[in-house]
């Protein structure tokens, strides 16, 4: 009886924290989508009246519009090219011994431990160094630099987890090391690889600090238009600016779920 | 038509078509060329877009590029790149001209070079030949009048017990909007080299303040949603808070306002000079110098004639207000940065 109630005491008190945390977590985003439809010039919550004017205006910004692409194309160049390295990274790391290897997952981690404003100046002196400061390539391979360990830590985990004695039984069979990478291995990580995609959109997507340094010219990425905007200006274009990034981020995120399913992703 | 007076008009003609794409091209003498100019985003460069970029490029093909960022950011990419600079010209406020001239990397720009120069208003230019001022914005006390009946009159006024719990301050991080500091201790006997007398406002006004702002748009807010009733704000902000109906006044504090200049600058080396002093004319004419003033309500610096609707708002708008404006010695200013956060920190969170 006793334990009955602690037992649903401690389920209604988890019940009570997923709640809130959930709600702290949605809350943001669900806030700006709101004052973006808001048809008052002031951010003010609750919004006054519906409007898509800011919408209208955020689409006839062409610096807004550029900015998206820019982020767009940037986030899915770092997507794909992240998987590719982090999967022969991870590869390595969870199948093979090496010298070094201790070295080389500590490498593969260190730009998380490295605080972004001091990665950003020290890619800016490398890029000016190697004199490429003036084209697109700083970006992405600084985008690179904060998305791989995401990807390489993902993809780490899911070839742990996966039964290796299906990849041993191909190899049985005489199937080359390749095919057998191909046919069996990243189709049982699908998963895995799909999930560390989407860390590596969403890092290069949001990203606004090592961005600052690296942007050049037109390359201006959206969150750091968003983050010079506001400097001046503080109106609803902001939140419709906000809630376009916050769609595409769920459009990429839905589109994969749709793809192979909530649980596989998991 | 007779043959003489046939002969006459196509004459005429065929020297008009000829002599069309010459004048065209003298008339568009900076067609194809685009300068890169660092942007403060938003209405700021929306302004200078329509006002200055946009003329400009109908008189003369000028283009103007104003790429979106944050000073400070762009200032380390400018002085990383000096040798193939990101920017052609570069906008920096007063104390961010300190570190412009110490890397060496922008260039005098006198009268002889663009006319406009002469109309500077005095006092306005603080670095010689060196940044070019198009803009002045001033931290100011601030009060919202709903709820604080009695007017505030100085910076020290932030000390004030009827303010308790409800005053909202910049962070000392930044150079710039923490020039109340300097008020704070001039109006009480201090100077630049001696702060104390502002540490010691600071420490009488703990119990009123709420925040330290860490951005002007947290400040704004916190006025807007009236959890601050008074503090230290920039002039063209608290403006921008009363179209939004908050009924926020302005104080001119009679011993003098402390503000920052916004300049122009060319970048040495840069190809195209002649272009540049083009869009500097520009800029420092009328309908350049209105821009800002009229998009953000910030203080112009030249003797442009201000229309009533814009004296009434500015804060420097007439030669007593400007009177008011003091001088600051901004190499001291930067240099004593680390001191003053530690100090206010200090008192703040002690």
């Amino acid at each position: 009886m006793r334990s009955d109630f602690i037992d649903d005491a401690m389920a209604a008190s988890g019940a009570l924290i997923r709640a809130i945390v959930y709600t702290m977590l949605a809350l943001p985003a669900v806030l700006v989508i709101a004052l973006s439809f808001t048809s008052g010039d002031t951010m003010n919550f609750p919004p006054t009246g519906f409007s898509l004017r800011w919408y209208q205006k955020a689409w006839e910004n062409e610096l807004f519009v550029t900015a998206l692409w820019t982020s767009t194309y940037v986030a899915v160049l770092v997507a794909i090219i992240a998987l590719v390295i982090g999967f022969a990274g991870a590869f390595a790391m969870n199948r093979c011994s090496f010298a070094g290897k201790t070295f080389l997952q500590g490498l593969a981690f260190s730009p998380l431990i490295v605080p972004a404003v001091v990665l950003g100046i020290g890619l800016l002196q490398l890029f000016v160094w190697l004199g490429l400061t003036q084209t697109i390539y700083p970006l992405i391979i600084g985008h690179l630099v904060l998305a791989v360990p995401y990807v390489v830590r993902t993809i780490l985990a899911s070839l742990s987890l996966h039964d290796q004695l299906l990849e041993q039984a191909a190899m049985n069979l005489r199937a080359p090391p390749l095919q057998v990478i191909r046919r069996i291995t990243l189709p049982l990580i699908l998963p895995g690889l799909l999930s560390a995609a989407i860390f590596a959109f969403v890092t290069s997507f949001g990203n606004v600090t090592v961005s600052m340094f690296l942007t050049y010219g037109g390359n201006v990425t959206l969150p750091v238009q968003i983050f010079a905007y506001v400097d001046t200006s503080y109106d609803p274009l902001v939140a419709a600016v906000s809630s376009i990034m916050i769609i595409v981020t769920l459009i990429v995120i839905l589109t994969i779920e749709r793809l192979i399913g909530a649980e596989r992703l998991a | 038509m007779k043959r003489r007076e046939f002969l006459k008009v196509a004459t005429v003609a065929a020297a008009g078509v000829l002599a069309a794409p010459y004048v065209q091209a003298q008339s568009k003498k900076f067609s194809g060329i685009t300068l890169r100019v660092n942007g403060f985003g938003g209405l700021y460069d929306e302004a200078l877009r329509k006002a200055v970029a946009a003329p400009l490029e109908d008189k003369c093909g000028l283009r103007i590029q104003f790429i979106a960022g944050a000073t400070s950011t762009d200032l380390v990419k400018l002085i990383a790149n000096r040798d193939n600079p990101p920017f052609d010209m570069f906008m920096a406020d007063s104390p961010y001209m300190v570190e412009l001239l110490k890397a060496g990397m922008i260039q005098e720009v006198g009268a002889s070079d663009v006319r406009n120069v002469q109309r500077i208003l005095p006092g306005f230019r603080e670095f010689g030949d060196y940044g070019v001022p198009f803009s002045v914005a001033a931290v100011v006390p601030v009060y919202n009048s709903k709820y604080i009946k009695q007017p505030l009159a100085s910076y020290s006024d932030i000390a004030r017990a009827d303010l308790a719990g409800r005053a909202v301050i910049p962070a000392p991080t930044f150079d710039t909007s923490s020039l109340y500091l300097l008020g704070l201790a001039e109006e009480n006997g201090g100077s630049i080299t001696d702060m104390a007398p502002a540490y010691k406002v600071m420490a009488a006004a703990k119990p009123n303040i709420v925040a330290l702002a860490q951005a002007t748009v947290a400040e704004l807010q916190m006025f807007q949603n009236e959890e601050a009733y008074a503090g230290f704000f920039w002039d063209g902000r608290a403006h921008e808070l009363r179209t939004k109906g908050i009924p926020i006044v302005t104080v001119v504090p009679p011993q003098g306002v402390y503000s920052i200049t916004t300049y122009i600058n060319l970048i040495k080396g840069m190809k195209y000079p002649e272009a540049a002093h083009a869009y500097v004319e520009q800029l420092l004419s009328d309908q350049g110098m209105l821009a800002l003033p009229q998009a953000l309500r910030e203080s112009v610096t030249t003797d442009v004639d201000l229309p009533e609707e814009l004296r009434r708002d500015l804060l420097f708008n007439s030669p007593q207000r400007n009177a008011l404006k003091k001088k600051i010695d901004w190499q001291v200013w930067i240099t004593d940065r680390s001191a003053r956060i530690e100090q206010v920190n200090k008192i703040i969170r002690s």
